[in-house]
């Protein structure tokens, strides 16, 4: 697109919009869309093509637009991105990362959206699962990643899943194939930042459960940053009837590090999706998750825990789509926020017209430690149907001071105490992570959090 | 329940009760909005300099502003251009006592339940009437007088205290606030004032009906409500309108004033004429009300029973600036056939030890469409402030929604926040409990729906209590089916 065209296309954008061009206009972005644009299936490169022109329409979403109320976004807009530089290390010493390599795990490792690693020998039914890169997945399996890409997450008003689309280069492919109850977990390491220039990355993940089939995937998002790294990532999931799919999501990232995360998961008649989302945020994080139950029985259970400090910003969306009666949801989540932290918790349940018998709960609790930290928490409900149980509540609050007080009575120093019931309350979602060794890293990362040690890994 | 259904049905169709037209002689000014009409409404009012200058600012100000999109309520868009701005009864003087206003307005309010005379006799209750722009009518303003409570029509204030309206109009709802506070501060044709001096409690509760009578009118009455120190006043009001197949247009506003240790209870039994079954019609209610606990240890109390009109739109919200503060909402919302309802309150904490308590009973029936929305907002300096909130939707029907947006947004971590909301439907188990004991359908679902609101109807004055609950079945009569 031309210059001049571009230009109108900011103009467009009038005020009232709510959205806004990024300050340094289009051209870096129309730019690194060309780096891609070029490779990859027809269909690819229209999606692309779609993503781009509807990113170009819609600009970046400001707080006025209502979804985005709490959530400036600024330190993204004001940023002048280009897709990270190709590291001139062909040999990567994963080493560096040791702990977050979870053993007993297949693993893929993608460093900076590039694919280092594949470790599948782990695998116990190899024949049953695919664990590649998009790349890969679109050399080998072409028409089942065409059914699957962009299908639960379609362009509608969203700009950052447009520009994801836009940008579309590589990501993860999990398919499981029906009657499968995978045993192996499956992890992905996504580590990005250290860049000298900011730097945007658009991985996209695919994970397919057929009917039936089982498994459990963990997705870390790491790293840390001195120029800004923004990562536009989108995961789509989609459940095969009587699937069940745990999806563990950690993101622990530091400094100008930008996290856009989005989940989008289709689930169908009697499948179970168990999200667990865990965020240690850098400058700036928002992670989304929404699910549609589609049919009958389909249950969802979403769980989250956000600890910041500092003067960071994270921000938790979920949305519960019950589309369809006889439906499920539970949610939870918790915020811990201290220093000069914003946090941000919004949780929507719809209950479609005729979707009759749904069940939603959803709760949010946050503690809020320190007189600079900010909450703003809005749980919503949207129901169509009468015949339904719903729910939700959200508490504000600091640590309790009887609590204080008994620890402090039985000799433990406030500080210890304080670190203990936070750390209380923090365990409620921990225990609930699935496998042992993740559960013992989030611990760990916790705990040096609280702390306020020097982050080291 | 299918051998209920054609009883329901019958029930249903039942109509409106006030919405009968008054035929009296009305002087209306012509449709439309511009700086004469303005200037016009203030000339006939008498309004001073200052005044006719505010509304003008207002006006200026409302051409710059777009109507707000936001809210979770749909209609067709309003044609500011063909509505009346001014109507009112022809009199050739204000009334110096009832016996001077003309007959067919007091038979009118006799209809509506509220004999002004028999009031006065009787009731113990000061009323003061609206019918369309103008007040008509204020009840046991002598009584009032003796104890220094100020109670008159929103012009007589205007005429006869310009000093305290000048003081405080504006202060709480400013003329830019918003939309349609803005298009009020340009417009507002008359309402009440009410001034409560230090120390005094007002003997008797005080109270202001509604009424919209001339067709393509719009009802823009302006209500200022002052305690001062260490004083009490407990205020009313109702409303009503004609049947009628277009939509009519009520966009009020209403400032309360509590200083030190004051306190202002201010209830709201809105009937406004609600459309009929196929949402035809009907009152557009887009109100601004709000509060401020200027003065420490004051406490501003709203009540609303919301069960008229064919749009709700309103958030009666309470700024808690003054130390030691306590501001409360109760609300039962009921959207019957097509009515919408998007309301909810604003808990702003400024103040320490400030506290609210949020209590908001949501009713959809038919197709009606219920939204509570909230903000409890925590200021950096608003130490231990502490809010509950429950907000309870009750579904009657699988064609109706109910949907809650509350916003909680913390800046001080002494503070403690609530909320809790649910949403479920009259169970069956409860109905065939009743009914098995011989209670007939409607009178259990009404009893239910009556145990449902019971805590907020607890918070209304006793007579209106008795009236809130009528008005509930009536409303609800035949919405289960």
């Amino acid at each position: 697109m031309s210059t001049r065209a571009s230009a109108a296309t900011a103009r467009a954008l009038s005020r009232d919009s709510g959205f806004v061009p990024p300050l340094h206009g289009f051209a870096s972005y129309e730019s690194a869309a060309a780096q891609f644009a070029a490779s990859g299936p027809a269909w690819l490169r229209q999606l692309r093509a779609a993503g781009l022109e509807t990113f170009r329409q819609l600009g970046f979403p400001t707080t006025r637009i209502e979804d985005w109320k709490y959530s400036d976004t600024t330190p993204i807009v004001r940023e002048l991105f280009q897709p990270p530089l190709p590291s001139p290390e062909t040999q990567v010493d994963l080493g560096l990362w040791k702990p977050w390599l979870y053993s007993e795990c297949a693993r893929l490792v993608f460093i900076q959206g590039r694919l280092v690693a594949s470790e599948v020998a782990a695998l116990a039914q190899p024949d049953q699962v695919t664990l590649l890169s998009l790349q890969d997945a679109l050399a080998k399996e072409e028409s089942y990643v065409r059914r699957v890409l962009g299908a639960c997450a379609p362009l509608n008003e969203r700009s950052f899943t447009a520009l994801n689309l836009a940008l579309l280069h590589d990501g993860a492919w999990v398919r499981v194939v029906p009657g499968t109850r995978l045993t192996t977990p499956i992890q992905l390491l996504f580590v990005g930042g250290s860049v000298e220039r900011p730097s945007i990355l658009c991985p996209r993940n695919l994970i397919v459960l057929g009917d039936v089939a089982e498994a459990t995937v963990i997705e870390c998002w790491i790293g840390q940053s001195g120029a800004s790294f923004f990562t536009n990532e989108v995961t789509e999931v989609v459940l095969g009837e009587e699937a069940h799919l745990t999806h563990l999501r950690i993101v622990e990232e530091r400094g100008a590090m930008l996290h856009l995360g989005l989940t989008t998961v289709q689930q169908s008649r009697g499948s179970t999706y168990r999200s667990q989302v865990v965020t240690f945020p850098g400058q700036w994080t928002r992670v989304e998750v929404l699910t549609r139950l589609e049919a009958q029985g389909a249950t969802a259970f979403l769980d989250g825990l956000f600890v910041a400090n500092d003067n960071s910003f994270v921000d938790h969306h979920t949305a519960v789509d019950h589309v369809h009666g006889g439906t499920t949801s539970r949610q939870l989540y918790k915020g811990v926020l201290d220093g000069a932290a914003h946090g941000v918790f919004n949780g929507k349940v719809f209950v479609r017209p005729g979707a009759l018998k749904s069940d939603a709960q959803q709760m949010n609790k946050n503690l809020l430690l320190s007189d600079n930290a900010e909450i703003d928490t809005k749980p919503q409900l949207e129901i169509f149907a009468d015949d339904v149980k719903c729910s939700h509540g959200a508490t504000i609050g600091r640590l309790d001071d009887n609590a204080l007080f008994y620890l402090r009575a039985r000799g433990v120093p406030a500080d210890e105490a304080r670190r203990l019931l936070i750390y209380g309350f923090a365990n409620e979602i921990v225990e609930r992570v699935p496998l042992e060794i993740a559960e013992r890293s989030l611990r760990a990362i916790l705990q040096r959090r609280l702390a306020g040690a020097p982050q080291e890994d | 329940m299918p051998t209920s259904t054609a009883k329901i049905e019958e029930l249903v169709s039942r109509e409106y009760q006030h919405g009968f037209y008054t035929p009296i002689e009305e002087e209306t000014l012509p449709p439309g909005l511009n700086e004469d009409i303005v200037r016009l409404i203030s000339a006939k009012k008498n309004e001073p300099a200052w005044l006719t200058e505010w509304r003008l600012k207002a006006y200026r100000h409302w051409l710059t502003m777009k109507e707000p999109t936001w809210q979770n309520v749909r209609y067709q868009p309003i044609d500011y251009n063909a509505i009346h701005y001014y109507s009112a009864p022809k009199m050739k003087s204000r009334p110096k006592s009832l016996d001077e206003v003309d007959p067919e307005l007091l038979r009118t309010y006799e209809k509506l339940g509220i004999p002004l005379r028999e009031q006065e006799l009787l009731a113990g209750v000061a009323v003061d009437a609206v019918f369309d722009s103008v007040s008509v009518a204020t009840t046991f303003k002598e009584k009032l007088a003796e104890h220094g409570v100020i109670f008159c029509s929103f012009s007589e204030a205007v005429q006869n205290y310009p000093d305290l309206v000048r003081q405080y109009l504006g202060t709480v709802v400013p003329y830019n606030d918003n939309f349609f506070a803005a298009l009020n501060s340009a417009v507002f044709s008359d309402g009440s004032f009410c001034y409560v001096p230090k120390g005094v409690r007002c003997p008797m509760e005080l109270s202001t009906y509604f009424r919209i009578n001339a067709a393509k009118t719009g009802q823009f009455e302006r209500t200022l409500i002052i305690a001062d120190e260490g004083a009490y006043v407990s205020y009313l009001e109702g409303c009503t309108a004609p049947m009628r197949d277009e939509n009519q247009l009520h966009a009020a506003v209403v400032e309360l004033v509590a200083l030190e240790g004051a306190e202002i209870k201010y209830s709201t039994v809105q009937n406004w004429y609600p459309g009929d079954k196929e949402g035809r019609g009907g009152i557009y209610n887009f109100v601004t009300k709000r509060g401020i606990c200027l003065g420490r240890g004051s406490k501003i109390s709203w009540t609303q029973i919301e069960t008229g009109s064919a749009i709700t739109w309103k958030y009666p919200s309470v700024i808690l600036r003054g130390d030691d503060s306590v501001g409360e909402f109760y609300s039962v919302a009921l959207t019957n056939h097509y009515q919408q309802a998007d309301t909810g309150t604003k808990m702003i904490h400024l103040g320490r030890n400030t506290r609210s308590t949020i209590l908001s009973k949501a009713i959809s029936a038919g197709h009606g469409q219920n939204s509570y929305r909230g903000l409890v907002k925590v200021m950096r300096g608003a130490e231990h402030a502490r809010n509950y909130t429950q907000c309870d939707s009750l579904l009657i029907g699988d064609r109706c929604g109910a949907h809650t947006f509350p916003y909680m947004e913390v800046r001080n971590s002494t503070a403690i926040v609530e909320h809790e909301a649910t949403t479920s439907k009259i169970s069956e188990e409860q109905l065939f409990y009743c009914q098995s004991r011989g209670i007939l359908l409607e009178d259990a679902v009404s009893m239910i729906v009556s145990g449902f609101c019971r805590q907020v109807f607890q918070e209304l004055p006793m007579e209106f209590a008795v009236e809130a609950h009528k008005l509930m079945g009536v409303s609800l009569e035949g919405a289960i089916g």
